[in-house]
Order: C-alpha cells, then sequence, then structure tokens
C-alpha cells in the first residue's frame, strides 16, 4: 500500500539529511509504528508521504500510484492527523469537522458522532479556540476519520492526553486497523507501539536502524532474565541475570544451591530496552 | 464550486467572530453613517419636479432621469404643491409651447438651473437622437466636493478593507497550519484561492449599495458603480493575497497594511489634488483610476466608455503587479 526507497530530505537542501535513506514497505491492512526520539525525522518522513514536503529524493508509491504523479483525488482516501493541532480557533468543534467534511467528495462521517468516539461531544459547540490541548488533540485525530480514510497518517496522535483518553484512542485505532484501514504512525511511546503495532521501525538520526514485529525483535534482540532475591547470611539481596548466555545460566546455578531463594521471576524485555540496545539511544 | 462556497462561508464565519475583522466590515458604513450628518445636502441632490398632467411623456421620462417626479392636473394645483414646504420645482407648457418654471422663491441654490438645463436639452434634442451628456455634469456640479470626495473614498475605502479580511483570514490558515490539513484533502489550489477572492467581490458590492444608500445618491448609475466596484476588487484581492503571504502574524499583517494605506491614500489624494498636467504620474497605479472612476461616477459625469477605459486600465494593471507577484503567492500558500 505503501512503498518508500530510499528516501532523503534535507531542509537545508545540502548534506545535512533530516531523513537518511529511508526504506520500507507498508502493506494492505497493515498497523506501521514509527518509532524514534524526537527530532529523529519521523514528522518529516509522514510530511514527504503526505506531499506537505516535496519528495527531494527517493521514490514513495501510495496504493500502486507514484506520489509525483498522484492527482489530488486520492487525499478523498486519505486521513492525517497532525502531531501540532491545527484548527480553526473561531470555529467550534463540531464547526471545523463539518468544513472538513465539506472538502472531501466522498460521503463522510457524521461529525457528532466523530466527536462523541473521542470524547468530545460536551464541547462540540465551544470554540476550539477554548479548548485544552488533550482537546485539540483529540479534534485532530476525531478531523482525520472524517472521510473514512483507506490509509491513515497518524503523528503522535496520542502524545499529550492522559492514559484513559489515549487509551481510548488506541481502542479506536486497532479497532480502524481491523476494519482493514492501512495505518502508518509515529509515535515515541513504546507502550502503545508495541501493543497495537503489526510492524514498527526503530529511527534515529534520520536512519532507520531496524524493522521487524515487536514480537520478532523480542526474540531477535530481547534477552529474558531472571530477577532472583536471595539470603546472603543476614542480607536480602537481588540479581538480574539472563537465561540464555551461559554466564547467567552459571550464576543461576550457583545462587540456587548455594543460598536461600526468596523469590523468583522471569522479565521479558520490553521494546523499549530493545529500541536502546538497537540505537543506543533513550527514546526521550 | 461546493468547496468554494465552503471556504468562503467559512471565512465570513471566522470574520463576524474577531472583533478587528468585524471592525474592517462595518467601519466604511459607519463612516458613511458619520459622514451623512455632515452633508445634509447631499439630500437636496434627490430633486423633485411636479410635472403638469399634460406634459408629454417623453419630457415626463427625461425628468424622471434626474429627480422625482410627480403628475399634477392645471397650474393652481401644481403652485399648491409647490407652495408646500419641501423644494419642488413645479413645470408646465404655455399655450405657445414654451415652458415654465413654478417655483417658491425660497429654494436652495441654484435650484431653477437644472430644470433649466432638462428642458434646453429636450428642446435641442427633438432633432437629433443623441442626448448630449453633459446634462449628467451639471447635476455633479451642484454636490459638495464633501459629498464626492467623501462618498468616493469611503467606497474605495471598503473595498480596500476586503482585501484586508482576505489577508488576515490568509495569515489566520498560515498561523494555525490549517491551510495544511486543506492541502491534504482534494481541495485544489484555485479552490482555496476562489473561495478567498469571493470574499472580496461580494463584500464590497454590499458595502457600495449600503453607502450609497446611507448618503442618498440615488442619482447615479448602479450598473457603473457595480462593474468599478468588481474590477477595484481585483486590486484589494492582490494586497489582500500579498498581506497575509507577506505577514507572518496579525500584527505584522496590520503594519502591512498601514503601508498599503499610504500607497491607497496616495493614489486618492493625487487623482483628487493634482492639476490635470501632473496626473499621468499616477497612471501606474490601478487604485488612481479607481479613484477617477469613482468619483466620476458619484458626480455622474462618467459615460461607459470612461467605465470600460478605467476598467481595463486596473485589470490590466493589476495583472502586472500579480504576475511580480505570481512566485511568492504560490509558494506562500504550499507552506
Ligand atoms: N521546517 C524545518 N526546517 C528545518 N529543519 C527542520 C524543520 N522541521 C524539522 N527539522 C529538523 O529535521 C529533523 C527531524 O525533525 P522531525 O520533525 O521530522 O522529527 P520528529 O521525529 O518528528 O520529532 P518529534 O518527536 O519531536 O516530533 C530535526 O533535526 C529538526 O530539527
Ligand atoms: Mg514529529
Amino acid at each position: 500500500m505503501i512503498k518508500v526507497k530510499n528516501l532523503y530530505h534535507s531542509y537545508s537542501k545540502d548534506q545535512n539529511y533530516a531523513v537518511k535513506d529511508v526504506s520500507f514497505d507498508i502493506s494492505k491492512g497493515e498497523l506501521f509504528g514509527f518509532l524514534g526520539p524526537s527530532g529523529a525525522g519521523k514528522s518529516t518522513t509522514q510530511k514527504i508521504l503526505i506531499g506537505l514536503l516535496n519528495l527531494q529524493k527517493g521514490h514513495i508509491q501510495i496504493d500502486g500510484k507514484d506520489i509525483k504523479q498522484r492527482s489530488r483525488d486520492i487525499f478523498n482516501h486519505i486521513g492525517v492527523s497532525f502531531e501540532r493541532p491545527n484548527v480553526y480557533k473561531k470555529l467550534t468543534g463540531i464547526e471545523n469537522l463539518q468544513f472538513h467534511s465539506e472538502m472531501f467528495s466522498v460521503t463522510t462521517e457524521d461529525p457528532m458522532t466523530l466527536l462523541k468516539l473521542v470524547g468530545l461531544e460536551d464541547a462540540a459547540h465551544k470554540k476550539a479556540g477554548s479548548y485544552s490541548k488533550g482537546m485539540l488533540q483529540r479534534l485532530v485525530f476525531a478531523r482525520s476519520m472524517i472521510n473514512k480514510p483507506k490509509i491513515w497518517f497518524l503523528d503522535e496522535p496520542t502524545s499529550g492526553l492522559d492514559p484513559t483518553t489515549a487509551s481510548i484512542i488506541k481502542g479506536i485505532i486497532k479497532q480502524k486497523q481491523q476494519q482493514g484501514t492501512t495505518i502508518f504512525m509515529t509515535t515515541h511511546n513504546m507502550h502503545i507501539a508495541e501493543e497495537i503495532c503489526d510492524r514498527v521501525a526503530f529511527i534515529t538520526n534520520g536512519v532507520i536502524s531496524a524493522i521487524d514485529s515487536p514480537r520478532n525483535l523480542k526474540l531477535q534482540y530481547g534477552e529474558r532474565f531472571v530477577t532472583i532475591e536471595y539470603k546472603k547470611t543476614d542480607s536480602l539481596l537481588s540479581e538480574s541475570l539472563s537465561i540464555v548466555d551461559e554466564a547467567g545460566k552459571k550464576r543461576i546455578n550457583e545462587i540456587i544451591s548455594n543460598y536461600t531463594v526468596e523469590t523468583m521471576h522471569t522479565q521479558e524485555a520490553t521494546l523499549e530496552d530493545i529500541f536502546i540496545k538497537v540505537t543506543g539511544k533513550e527514546l526521550k | 464550486m461546493k468547496r468554494i462556497l465552503s471556504i468562503f462561508k467559512r471565512d465570513f464565519k471566522s470574520s463576524v467572530r474577531e472583533f478587528l475583522l468585524l471592525y474592517i466590515i462595518i467601519a466604511p458604513i459607519l463612516l458613511a453613517v458619520g459622514l451623512r450628518f455632515f452633508i445634509p445636502s447631499v439630500n437636496s441632490i434627490s430633486l423633485q419636479f411636479a410635472l403638469d398632467s399634460k406634459l408629454d411623456q417623453r419630457v415626463v421620462e427625461e425628468f424622471s432621469r434626474y429627480g422625482r417626479v410627480e403628475i399634477i392636473d392645471g397650474i393652481e394645483a401644481i403652485k399648491s404643491r409647490v407652495n408646500k414646504v419641501d423644494d419642488i420645482v413645479g413645470v408646465m407648457q404655455k399655450e405657445d409651447g414654451k415652458y415654465q418654471l413654478i417655483m417658491e422663491g425660497n429654494e436652495k441654490g441654484n435650484y431653477s438651473f437644472i430644470p433649466q438645463q432638462i428642458i434646453s436639452n429636450i428642446t435641442t434634442d427633438s432633432q437629433s437622437v443623441n442626448k448630449p451628456s453633459i446634462a449628467f455634469s451639471s447635476i455633479g456640479i451642484n454636490m459638495p466636493p464633501i459629498a464626492i470626495y467623501g462618498s468616493s473614498s469611503i467606497i474605495l475605502m471598503a473595498i480596500i478593507f476586503s482585501g484586508m479580511v482576505i489577508g488576515l483570514n490568509i495569515i489566520e490558515e498560515k498561523e494555525a497550519k490549517t491551510i495544511e490539513a486543506l492541502n491534504v484533502t482534494p481541495m485544489q489550489r484555485l479552490e482555496f484561492i476562489a473561495g478567498k477572492c469571493l470574499t472580496a467581490f461580494t463584500l464590497p458590492v454590499f458595502q457600495a449599495f449600503i453607502i450609497i444608500w446611507i448618503l442618498k445618491l440615488n442619482n447615479l448609475n448602479y450598473s457603473m458603480l457595480l462593474i468599478m466596484t468588481i474590477a477595484s476588487s481585483f486590486i484589494a484581492i492582490i494586497f489582500g493575497f500579498l498581506i497575509g503571504i507577506l505577514s507572518s502574524n496579525q500584527i505584522a499583517g496590520i503594519a502591512n497594511f498601514k503601508f498599503l494605506l499610504l500607497f491607497v491614500s496616495a493614489s486618492f489624494v493625487g487623482a483628487v489634488a493634482l492639476p490635470a498636467s501632473m496626473q499621468k504620474f499616477l497612471y501606474w497605479s490601478p487604485l488612481y483610476w479607481s479613484t477617477i472612476g469613482l468619483i466620476n461616477i458619484v458626480k455622474n459625469t462618467a459615460s461607459w466608455l470612461d467605465i470600460w477605459t478605467y476598467s481595463i486600465s486596473i485589470l490590466g494593471l493589476t495583472f502586472i503587479i500579480f504576475i511580480m507577484f505570481k512566485g511568492k503567492i504560490k509558494k506562500g500558500l504550499s507552506a
């Protein structure tokens, strides 16, 4: 559905690339997560995909068509949620959605239904200028669904939201994915990515260092650990040990044979651990 | 087309919700109301004639082009009508075919001059089909300058201000980056531009007619005013887009607008105050042609040839400005 090959982009039009040799394929109905710290080039990539930035170098196909030759009609099937809420402050929530829906030539969703979905029904008739940051975030998110998109671009859909609201948004994304929508989502929320993405790409400094399903990444990079608490003379000690490598295994045996083990938990590496391991960078 | 109207409606809705924009929209109307108090004599522009019912239909038509006409039976009835409190001139034809004016004697200014002029038009006119348009000018001359320049400058102001409405709306789209949201819909760039322009075409037309209604300028040619207003709107549109694209926020927009007003007032004052021999130095300014056009329409001295000449000059000069800034505008709208 989305094919990106050797994409480069430089804001200063020189060798100083914000996105460097990025390639990935997203198949129909897939939820693809683009993970990386701030300034990694996530939004830049999304902006090139949706045509807000010029394609300087590389090839992009969306729905089988080269984006250089696309007609504006394709936007009838594309939904975009922006990182920074860009709505009309003097229009109410519902007026914003209503106006946006008038731009499409396909049947659109009912604005009120969408506002209810994201929990904005009470604020529907208030001016967007009076909305809080999280409310604006939900408004742009709701707006991106107005044309029932086949391909959906979400730039940080959960940033700035409280956990409950974030989880509602996550549920909506999951549901759309089950209905067959192809989704490109940038985020630095590893938990959400791990939970709902079919595949993720790790990007840092404009370069992708791994692309795979969260499960495969864990299998490949994630060591399994046990945390053992044991008594040595009078003090309670705790150690985290790999159950994969030899040194770890040996140490576990030692502890079990020599001391009194109080508790023992196996622990899986999180996507966040793996991100740090693969890219050598923290996510925030 | 649906999208163009939606964009236009949104701009309008949004504009009336912001004090500054609302003010820009109603300021010319308020000024017209103010001007109305300074020029009570504008009122007397609408002349009144009491015509004898025996007069020729052609004569009645001719008089009704210049003022309100009452048809009255016989000299006695006309006399008693003329004696009433308002200014009205009685007109009848004597046995020998000569025209006779009946006046109270206390009418303002040279009230008799105009009916005389009209009559002399009718009589000299009997043979030739083409009427000399001088008759129009005789009425213009009777208008106080404050009425002529006041009203034409307010109309010009309404036109230019509508450009500012476009400009501020574009600034809003740029600042809030809502234009990016529109750029990922099937909306075409041209639809966006057309939607924004619709404001500048409709708003000044409404305002111009409200202004002449407030100022009771009933005798001017409405179609000419319509054409001139629409032609001048193109200048406002270019200004609006330039302000919108060159200013990064509202404050900068207002600053740029002030600079632009300088250019507007220079053209207006120049057109009004410069001697005929110097006027050619203003020919490059489309606003000069708007000014001349509006003044002549208000004075009722414009011919259709004049109106077309002025309009074409405005469109041509505006087009040149557009070509000069085309690249900038295109780039400004994609960001
Ligand atoms: N308009 C711009 N002009 C110049 N440089 C830019 C511009 N936008 C982004 N950059 C630079 O490009 C790089 C990538 O930015 P981008 O916005 O794509 O990051 P991101 O991954 O989306 O980060 P975040 O998580 O903060 O949204 C950064 O170094 C940023 O400074
Ligand atoms: Mg970003």
